[in-house]
């Protein structure tokens, strides 16, 4: 048991003298081998995505998290990249969009609406849209 | 039409035939009025029901198993 104990110590020294050392080479290994490192990435972001998620949004909750959101929401590169995912949803019809159109003059959310409702506007809309062209 | 799924079906069937110049413009403009009136009515249902925080089977808003 000491001497488990000696070595995980031994190698925790080891590893604090050669971590700068050991990272070079794990990056220089990643720049020789791109199409396994993007693989490898791929793999553990289809494994973690749950986790990922989750820690993301514990940030984004926390008061260090929102206080970092807020100030990245009032820079051009946010408003630009806003503007661009509100014109993608208008263009592509998303559901959030027709959602939205749908529940402007309401009392309710547009989360509310049902599902088949929902389709059935964004049918209306294509046709509408083909109308006024 | 008995439900908004068969409405949806029949919206883009209008939309394939006026892209064929199968049918006339002001037919298929009638055909958007007309759904737009019936979708509206449904939104009214749905929200009426929403306020009064009640949610009842809704019959033409299934979706068609």
């Amino acid at each position: 048991m000491t001497e488990m104990r000696d070595r995980k110590a031994y190698y925790r020294e080891w590893y604090a003298k050669n971590r700068e050392r050991l990272i070079a080479k794990a990056r220089a290994r990643e720049l020789a081998h791109p199409e396994e490192t993007r693989e490898k990435k791929r793999r553990w972001q289809a494994e973690n995505r749950e986790s990922q998620k989750e820690s993301r949004l514990r940030y984004a909750k926390s008061e260090k998290g929102a206080a970092c959101y807020a100030r990245y929401r009032q820079t051009d590169t946010a408003r630009v990249a806003a503007k661009r995912k509100r014109e993608h949803y208008r263009d592509t019809l998303h559901d959030c969009y027709v959602r939205r159109v749908m529940a402007q003059h309401m009392g309710i959310k547009g989360s509310e609406l049902p599902q088949t409702l929902v389709d059935a506007q964004r049918e209306l809309m294509i046709l509408k849209r083909e109308l006024t062209k | 039409m008995n439900n908004c799924d068969e409405l949806r079906k029949e919206l883009a069937k209008t939309f394939a035939q006026l892209k064929a110049g199968e049918i006339k413009t002001s037919e298929a403009a009638e055909l958007a009025n007309l759904a737009g009136k019936m979708i509206g009515s449904a939104k009214v249902q749905v929200e009426y029901y929403a306020l009064r925080k009640e949610s009842p089977c809704i019959k033409w808003l299934e979706a068609e198993a």
